[in-house]
C-alpha cells in the first residue's frame, strides 16, 4: 500500500480522553482542591494512514478504544489532541460550515440496525435527509439508485416503509444505502454485521466489499472478529488499551503475528480443523484500567513474554507471578482482602495467609534463589512490612516493559511496513534510547 | 483491490433516470400524514375506554361551547328576589316547585345552568394547562437534554426548585397575591406543573441523544435544530402527550380545589365554586345530594377521560405495547 500516491486520511498521535466524573459540584471540587481530574484514556496515541480504495481493519477486545477511534474519525468526538488530515487538509478542529462540508466525505455504518434508523422516519426520509442537508439535487433518483445498489429492489417498494416493517438484514442494507447516498470518500463500519443473523452476514459483507472494489471507496472496519477482518481487509491494526500495538498487511498480521497480544488474539480464533496443531496462548486477566494506565507497556500485566532483566535467570511464568505480586504491592497491597480469605482472626492465621499468597503469586518452577526472594517478601507482607517487601521485590524483579513505553515503530528485525509496539523487537530508527539498567561494567579505561 | 481510474461512479447518468424529484414531495407528505392519522385512529378506536374518553371530552366540549343555548337560566342570576333565604328549591322531579331540573342553590341560583356553565372553566383550565405544561416541559427537556453541560445544570436546578414547591399551597399563595382571577389559576398551575414532564422527558432525551440514528444524522452533517426537531422530538412525543393528559387532570383538580376554598374567580361559575357553596350551606347535612354530586361526577368524568386518552395514545405511539393486544 505504500506505493499509493497519497493517503486519503492521515491520523497522527490521536488522543481521546474522557473525564471520569463531571457535573457542577465535581467541577467546583476539583477546581478548589486542585485534585487531578481522573480521565479515561480511551484512545491514547493512535497513528495510521488510510489509502484510497483501501479496506483497513481495527481489531481488539471490547474496551480497547476501537469504537472511540471510529467515532473520533467521523468527528463525533472532538479529539483531545493529535491531528487528522483528510486529503492533506487538517480537519481536527473544523466546525460550523466547514465541518458540514467535510461530513459529505465521511459516513458511518453502525453495529445495530435496529437502533441506527429513526423509527419515525420512512426509508425515503432517512435516505433523503443527507441530500437535503447538503442540498444535492435529484434526490429521488439518488435514493433509488442507492437502494438498488444495496440490493433492495424494487426501490419504490421500500420508499414508504418504516424501519419496524423491515427485517434486520434489510435495515442494515438501508443503513449502507444511507452511507453511500452522498457518495463519500470513506466509510467507517463499526461491527457492521455482528448483530445480524449468520445467514445474512455473507450478503451484507459482499455488498460492503463491492463498495471498495467497484467504487473505490476507502473503508475502516471496526471489529473484534479477526476472521471477518481477514476476509475483508487489506491491512489490519490491533489495538490494546487505546494504542495500536501492531499494524501491517492482513497476511502479515494473520499469518505471522509478532506482538504477543496479536499472537494471543489470533490463537483465540477457532480453526475449522481441530487437529491443526497450534500453540495456544491464553491471556490471563482483563483489559487493564484505562484510568490509571500502567507505566511502560500497557500489555505487560497480561503479557506472556515480559522481558526479565538480562542477568536474571527465571522462567516466564514465575517472572510474571513475581511481577504481579510487585504490582499488587506497588498499588498499596490490600492486606485485608487476603486476610479475609483466611479462616482465622487477623494475625493468627499467618501460615494460611502466606499459603494464599503463594498460590496466587508463586507460579511455575522458581529456582531456589527466586523462591527465596519471593518467600522473604511474603513473610514481610504477613508481618505488615509492605514497603520493605516492595523493596525486596523491586531489587530482583524488574523489566524494561514496565519502564519504557514501546512506541509503535517499524522494527528492524521484522519485514517492511510493519509497525509493532513491543520491546521484543528492536526499533529500526535506533535512535530511541532504551533505558537499559546499568550493565554493571564500567567503561574500559582507554588510554 | 481495484481502484483509481478503473472504478465506476455510483451516481453517474442520473438525469435520464427519473424526473420526479421534489414535485410530488408535498403530495407525498400529505398522503403519509393522512395514512398515519387514519392508522392511529383505527388503533384508538379498538380500545373502548379511549372511545369513551374521547366521547366524554367531546360531549363536555360541546356543552361548554353551546352553554348559552343549553342552560335554561343565566348561572349567576337569582331565581327569586327578596331576602336571602336559607332554603332551596328541590329538583322538579323531587317535589320541587318551579321548573328547575336540579333545583336551586340556597342563594337562589339554578343548579343545572351552573353545571352547564361550569364546564367552561374546567375545560379551559384543563386544556391550556395541558398545552402549556407539556409544551414548556418538553422544550426545557429538549434543550437541557440535548445540549447538556452547563445548560442542563442550570435548567435542571430550576426544575428542582419547582419540585420543591408544594402544588396546592403555592397555587393558593400565587392566586392570593395576584388576585383571584381565572388566568391566574392557569398561570399558577402552569408555573408548577411543567416540572414533572421536564424531568422525565429530559432523561428520555439523554437516552435518545446517544442512539445510533442520532449519531448517524450527526455524521451526515445535520444541524442541532434538525436533530432536535426531526430525530429527538418525534420520539419523545408520546411522553409529551402522556404528560399533557396528566396536566389536564391536575389543572381541573387544582382549579376545583382553589375554587372550593374560595379563591376562584368570583365572576365565574365553576364546578369547584359549586362544591364550595354546597359546602358553605351544609348541603350534605341536609342531604341535598343533587347539589354537590353532579359537579363531582363531572369533574371525575373529565379527569378520567384525560387519563384514558393519554393511555390510549401511548399505545398508538409505542408499537411494542400494541403487540400485546
Amino acid at each position: 500500500m505504500s506505493t499509493d500516491p497519497d493517503p486519503i486520511l492521515e491520523v497522527e498521535g490521536l488522543n481521546k480522553h474522557f473525564d471520569v466524573k463531571s457535573g457542577l459540584v465535581n467541577d467546583l471540587r476539583t477546581r478548589f482542591t486542585s485534585a487531578e481530574k481522573e480521565r479515561v484514556h480511551a484512545v491514547d496515541g493512535v497513528d495510521f494512514d488510510l489509502y484510497p480504495g483501501e479496506a483497513m481493519g481495527i481489531a481488539g477486545e471490547s474496551g480497547c478504544g476501537k469504537t472511540t477511534t471510529a467515532m473520533t474519525l467521523a468527528k463525533l468526538h472532538q479529539p483531545t489532541s493529535g491531528t487528522i488530515r483528510f486529503r492533506g487538509e487538517d480537519i481536527t478542529d473544523l466546525d460550523g460550515k466547514e465541518l458540514t462540508k467535510f461530513r459529505q466525505n465521511v459516513q458511518m455504518i453502525f453495529q445495530d440496525p435496529f437502533e441506527s434508523l429513526n423509527p419515525r422516519m420512512t426509508v425515503y426520509d432517512t435516505l433523503a435527509e443527507p441530500l437535503q442537508i447538503h442540498e444535492v439535487p435529484n434526490k429521488r433518483a439518488r435514493v433509488a439508485r442507492a437502494l438498488e445498489f444495496a440490493e433492495l429492489q424494487p426501490a419504490e417498494q421500500y420508499l414508504d416503509s418504516y424501519p419496524h416493517e423491515l427485517s434486520g438484514g434489510e435495515r442494515q442494507r438501508i443503513a449502507i444505502a444511507r452511507a453511500i447516498v452522498l457518495d463519500p470518500d470513506f466509510i467507517i463500519a463499526d461491527e457492521p454485521v455482528s448483530m445480524l443473523d449468520v445467514s445474512l452476514r455473507a450478503g451484507v459483507l459482499s455488498l460492503l466489499e463491492r463498495m471498495t472494489n467497484e467504487f473505490g471507496l476507502s473503508i475502516v472496519y471496526i471489529s473484534h472478529d479477526l476472521s471477518l477482518l481477514r476476509h475483508m481487509c487489506d491491512r489490519i491494526a490491533i489495538m490494546y488499551m487505546g494504542r495500536i500495538v501492531e499494524i501491517g498487511t492482513t497476511e502479515q498480521i494473520i499469518d505471522d503475528p509478532k506482538h504477543p497480544y496479536t499472537q494471543a488474539l489470533i490463537n483465540a480464533v477457532p480453526v475449522p480443523d481441530p487437529t491443526t496443531g497450534r500453540e495456544r496462548v491464553e491471556l490471563e486477566g482483563e483489559v487493564g484500567d484505562a484510568v490509571h494506565v500502567p507505566s511502560g507497556c500497557r500489555f505487560r500485566h497480561r503479557c506472556p513474554e515480559v522481558i526479565p532483566p538480562e542477568e536474571l535467570e527465571i522462567d516466564q511464568r514465575t517472572f510474571r507471578g513475581a511481577m504481579s505480586l510487585r504490582a499488587e504491592v506497588d498499588r498499596g497491597f490490600d492486606a485485608e482482602a487476603f486476610w479475609e480469605r483466611t479462616s482465622g482472626e487477623d494475625g493468627s492465621a499467618s501460615e494460611e495467609f502466606k499459603e494464599i499468597l503463594r498460590d496466587e503469586f508463586v507460579l511455575g518452577e522458581p529456582s531456589r534463589q527466586n523462591r527465596d526472594v519471593l518467600e522473604e517478601a511474603i513473610d514481610l507482607l504477613a508481618e505488615g512490612e509492605v514497603d520493605r517487601a516492595g523493596e525486596r521485590l523491586r531489587e530482583r524483579f524488574h523489566s524494561v516493559c514496565e519502564r519504557v513505553d514501546p512506541a509503535t515503530e517499524e522494527r528492524l528485525d521484522v519485514a517492511d511496513d510493519r509497525r509493532i509496539a513491543c520491546h521484543l523487537y528492536e526499533p529500526s530508527g535506533g535512535d530511541r534510547a532504551v533505558d537499559e539498567p546499568s550493565t554493571g561494567e564500567s567503561a574500559p579505561a582507554d588510554d | 483491490m481495484s481502484q483509481g481510474e478503473g472504478t465506476r461512479e455510483l451516481f453517474e447518468n442520473l438525469e435520464g433516470y427519473d424526473e420526479l424529484d421534489d414535485v410530488d414531495s408535498r403530495k407525498r407528505a400529505i398522503r403519509l400524514w393522512s395514512e398515519t392519522l387514519s392508522e392511529q385512529w383505527a388503533i384508538l378506536r379498538e380500545d373502548k375506554l379511549v372511545v369513551f374518553g374521547v366521547v366524554t371530552i367531546t360531549f363536555f366540549g360541546l356543552v361548554a361551547l353551546l352553554a348559552p343555548l343549553l342552560a335554561p337560566n343565566p348561572p349567576t342570576e337569582r331565581m327569586w328576589e327578596g331576602a336571602m333565604i336559607m332554603q332551596w328549591e328541590n329538583p322538579l322531579w323531587y317535589g320541587g316547585e318551579g321548573s328547575y331540573l336540579l333545583g336551586t342553590t340556597a342563594e337562589g341560583y339554578d343548579i343545572f345552568s351552573q353545571l352547564i356553565y361550569g364546564s367552561r372553566p374546567a375545560l379551559i383550565v384543563g386544556l391550556s394547562a395541558a398545552v402549556i405544561c407539556a409544551g414548556t416541559g418538553t422544550m426545557v427537556a429538549l434543550v437541557a437534554g440535548y445540549y447538556g453541560g452547563r445548560v442542563d445544570d442550570v435548567l435542571m436546578r430550576i426544575t428542582d426548585v419547582a419540585y420543591g414547591l408544594p402544588l396546592l399551597p403555592s397555587v393558593i399563595l400565587l392566586v392570593a397575591m395576584l388576585g383571584p382571577s381565572f388566568l391566574n389559576v392557569i398561570l399558577a398551575v402552569c408555573l408548577l406543573q411543567w416540572r414533572a414532564s421536564a424531568r422525565v422527558i429530559r432523561s428520555q432525551v439523554l437516552s435518545i441523544r446517544e442512539r445510533p440514528y442520532v449519531q448517524a444524522a450527526k455524521v451526515t452533517g445535520a444541524s442541532d435544530w434538525r436533530i432536535i426537531s426531526r430525530h429527538i422530538a418525534p420520539n419523545i412525543l408520546p411522553l409529551t402527550f402522556l404528560y399533557g393528559a396528566f396536566a389536564i387532570a391536575t389543572g381541573i383538580l387544582t382549579e376545583a380545589g382553589v375554587s372550593f376554598i374560595g379563591l376562584g374567580d368570583p365572576s365565574q361559575v365553576s364546578w369547584g365554586t359549586m362544591l364550595q357553596s354546597a359546602w358553605t350551606y351544609n348541603a350534605m347535612y341536609h342531604q341535598a345530594w343533587w347539589w354537590f354530586i353532579p359537579p363531582g361526577i363531572c369533574i371525575a368524568l373529565v379527569v378520567i377521560s384525560g387519563f384514558l386518552i393519554g393511555r390510549g395514545y401511548e399505545e398508538v405511539t409505542n408499537p411494542a405495547l400494541r403487540g400485546n393486544n
